[in-house]
């Protein structure tokens, strides 16, 4: 664990390359421990990539990575000591869709940190009643809603208690009428203190809930401000050009 | 040292290239190291004389080629017959007559549930001898009625499967039923078969060799025969696999081409 | 033969159920032109068919009691196939029988961990590797069985048994042999002839197992891999809890079909003198001069042993695709 004055992410001068295609250039980046951190940009900007460098999901090519006080070498995958330590919500949830909601929760402490079975559900039960939706523990997830899915897949990635917590488009995938459910469980995971890096299209989210906006283009960190310098006043015309784009309808309407 | 190992050109290289040789060199290493354990001579020049011979600068199909038309002919009529069974099979199957489907389910599970060459057998020793069939005939028929069992499976879906969405914007555009099914929904349906029955022509191409067994002088039995003569059992069954090998992946590689031009349509 | 990897559709097969209800499946915005309808009612298509159906049946009736003049003679038939051979020994036929069972088994053990190793192998890290499992599959797919298993026999008889020294192994005295020994393998001196029949279909069956296990695993998404990796599940655990009942539910029925197939191909090792069924029924048919009896009865036991076979493996499949909505 880091102590205050280190960052719990940092990115430094890192590049990656996809064949000739570099989706990460020089990302200069630090998140402080409890920090929230919405990222946005344009589809193909590289977003998702940096944050699958975190949990090396994807492994970055030159410069330096440190997570929870581990740096990490280029190509090198997600140490030993790491595991279970970062977890990751998907746009596609990745439930296990042989199994049961419980069971998906109960499976990561069980194997990993060798919880017994009973503790594991306990604890299992706990984080879906705080997801909202304890009653649902014995359905398979094909008989959930998309909405509850993702709960349910933000229950799995808490049962590790990890130290940090990273969202890929969580609520990409979704109805509209779902996306304010899963807004709302995350909202409520700020006041837990667990680091968070969001990647997502939703705006009003990240006014409400971030402690800092990054805009990235073309595998850059264009512009990295608070919520309210971000949309009031951003500095780069290319955030302008972006902001402009995608708020267009709400804010004429 | 290890460091240049690391170079992209350098991997690339090895991966395109060495891996590749390094893998025909040991099979070719191994063949010819079992064959001289067995002091076996390897006389490939004379295979080509099998495939074209000259006779007074006049060129003419080699026995091997000769086998290869009559592999030919065998698989094409028996495709064209296949066709006909399967897509009878497949409307009977999705017909409202109960004799009509019992029918088609009947000869599915029959065909489906003994081997090809026990097929092959009952036709040329019973069905061929009572209905004057000659050896052709049979060869024809058999591998036919082998191969549409599989096919109606195709037809089936390709029936059953049209695509609602399509049907409803060709109607709410005001096209006449008729116009419907000729510009939307039957190229769409016919696209969708098309690979798959490539396919089918792979599996007839193939599953012909098994009539070499009832004395018809396809490529297998040339080879058969050949070896039988010359015993050159190696050169003479690689060759024989190869050209095989040649026409089904040629039909392989159109299937694959047709459908990556449907899924870029 | 029918080594087509197509016996996976047969699973189509499952659908109409001709009660008068459109088969609920998810159909992905398809819909069915023509679901077959009421049971009881007969059309004039079935009037139709009827009427062909006996002509076709007395067409053959009569060419083959005038036409050709057969004599069926199906007592002597089963008379001469159910006869002990020498000194009470058990029939030949069923000999036949119980051999194309042991092919059947030992070919699907050995073609499933060959089928595995080869199917994962397409995955491997190691190029190498993923090309000759590619070209393995490729080729084996490409030719004629036929063709394989007299190329392979013959190096089988001229290499492998020397190589491995099984031919010391197979020519030892039959006194040897244990009880269960015999049971699993049958009788010695006919180990050497079950053990290339085995290699031979297991070779070829290997091939269309990959392919399956191959799709199998490519079909699972990537996100079932990244999340049990986030997750920080181990690795051996991820590919136990995971990944492997997952595949499992999607290989098993054309994983089934493939098995079904195998018993129906080792038909043709009898063409390498393997003396199993069929080669023990075309002694028979030759020997007896009841041709069509003798093929008629052959034909029946396959598809006896293929339809229980099907019958048994539908309800594995069963088991292992109970918790899987989505591929039911």
């Amino acid at each position: 664990m880091s102590d205050d004055t280190q960052p719990i992410i940092a990115f430094e001068k890192t590049n990656k390359w996809f064949g000739s295609f570099q989706v990460l250039k020089d990302v200069d980046l630090s998140v402080r421990e409890s920090e929230c951190i919405v990222v946005c940009g344009p589809s193909g900007s590289g977003k998702s990539t940096l944050i699958r460098c975190i949990n090396r999901l994807e492994k970055h090519d030159q410069g330096v990575v440190r997570v929870d006080g581990v740096s990490l070498e280029p190509g090198e995958p997600l140490p030993r000591e790491l595991r279970g330590k970062i977890g990751m919500v998907f746009q596609s949830f990745n439930l296990f869709p042989h199994m049961t909601v419980l069971r998906n929760l109960a499976l990561a402490p069980m194997r990993n940190l060798g919880m017994d079975k009973e503790k594991a559900e306990e604890t299992a039960l706990a984080y879906l009643e705080r997801v909202h939706i304890g009653d649902q523990a014995e359905k398979y997830p094909d008989q959930l809603s998309g909405g509850q899915q993702q709960r349910v897949a933000i229950a799995r990635a808490l049962c590790m208690q990890p130290d940090i917590l990273l969202f890929d488009e969580p609520t990409s995938s979704l109805d509209p009428e779902m996306i304010r459910e899963v807004l709302d469980v995350i909202y409520e995971l700020t006041d837990d203190g667990i680091t968070m890096v969001c990647v997502t299209h939703e705006m009003g989210f990240a006014r409400k809930v971030s402690d800092r906006v990054i805009f990235m283009d073309h595998g850059e960190i264009v512009e990295s401000a608070t919520p309210d310098e971000f949309f009031d006043a951003p500095r780069e015309e290319r955030t302008r050009a972006f902001l402009n784009q995608i708020l267009h309808y709400e804010a004429s309407a | 040292m290890i460091g240049v190992l690391r170079r992209p050109w350098v991997r690339r290289v090895l991966s395109n290239w060495i891996q590749p040789a390094a893998i025909a060199g040991i099979l070719v290493f191994a063949v010819t190291r079992g064959a001289e354990n067995i002091n076996y001579r390897w006389q490939w020049y004379r295979v080509g004389d099998f495939l074209l011979t000259s006779e007074n600068g006049a060129w003419s199909a080699g026995p091997l080629v000769q086998g290869l038309f009559v592999t030919l002919e065998i698989s094409i009529l028996s495709l064209l017959l296949t066709l006909v069974i399967g897509l009878a099979t497949a409307m009977l199957r999705l017909s409202s007559s109960v004799i009509g489907r019992g029918l088609a389910r009947g000869y599915l599970e029959l065909i489906r549930n003994t081997p090809l060459l026990i097929q092959l057998y009952v036709m040329y020793f019973v069905l061929g001898p009572i209905l004057g069939w000659g050896q052709t005939t049979t060869a024809i028929a058999c591998l036919a009625a082998f191969q549409g069992a599989y096919t109606s499976e195709i037809f089936r879906a390709g029936l059953r499967a049209i695509p609602r969405g399509q049907v409803e914007a060709g109607d709410s555009l005001g096209l006449s039923r008729v116009d419907n099914y000729r510009y939307v929904i039957l190229p769409q349906v016919i696209r969708n078969m098309l690979p798959p029955l490539t396919n089918e022509a792979v599996s007839l191409v193939k599953n012909s060799s098994i009539v070499s067994v009832i004395a018809i002088f396809d490529l297998t039995t040339q080879g058969r025969n050949l070896i039988a003569d010359t015993f050159l059992t190696f050169e003479i069954w690689l060759t024989v696999a190869a050209i095989y090998l040649v026409v089904t992946l040629a039909l392989s590689t159109a299937a694959a081409m047709a459908e990556r031009r449907k899924a870029g349509a | 033969m029918s080594t087509t990897g197509r016996d996976s559709r047969r699973d189509n097969g499952r659908v109409g159920r001709g009660d008068g209800t459109p088969v609920g499946r998810r159909d992905n915005g398809r819909v069915s032109i023509r679901e077959s309808t009421r049971r009881f009612r007969l059309t004039r298509l079935d009037g139709l068919l009827l009427v062909v159906l006996i002509a076709a049946a007395g067409w053959l009736w009569y060419r083959s009691a005038i036409g050709v003049a057969y004599r069926w003679d199906w007592p002597q038939a089963l008379a001469t196939v159910f006869a002990s051979g020498e000194g009470g020994d058990t029939p030949f036929f069923l000999m036949g029988i119980y051999a194309t069972l042991r092919l059947s088994v030992w070919g699907a053990v050995l073609a499933t961990i060959l089928g595995v190793l080869i199917g994962v192998g397409r995955y491997s890290e190691i190029r190498a590797l993923r090309m000759f499992c590619g070209t393995y599959i490729q080729i084996l797919r490409n030719i004629p069985p036929l063709v394989f298993i007299f190329i392979f026999y013959f190096f089988i008889s001229s290499q492998l048994m020397p190589l491995l020294g099984l031919d010391v192994v197979f020519n030892r005295p039959a006194e040897d042999a244990s009880g269960w020994q015999r049971f699993l393998f049958g009788p010695p001196a006919l180990w050497e002839n079950l053990i290339s029949g085995v290699l031979c279909i297991s070779f070829i069956s290997a091939a269309y197992i990959a392919e399956v296990v191959r799709a199998g695993l490519s079909a699972i998404p990537r996100g079932q891999w990244e999340a049990g990796e986030s997750l920080g599940i181990p690795v051996l655990d991820r590919y136990r809890f995971v990944i492997l009942p997952q595949a499992l539910a999607r290989i098993a029925s054309p994983l089934a079909g493939q098995y079904i197939s195998l018993v129906k191909d080792s038909s043709i090792v009898s063409l390498i003198s393997v003396q199993e069924l069929t080669f023990v029924g075309s002694e028979i048919a030759n020997s007896s001069g009841l041709l069509f009896e003798v093929w008629l009865l052959v034909a029946f036991v396959y598809f006896l042993l293929c339809l229980s076979l099907s019958v048994l493996l539908r309800q594995v499949e069963r088991q292992v695709t109970r918790h899987f909505h989505q591929f039911a």
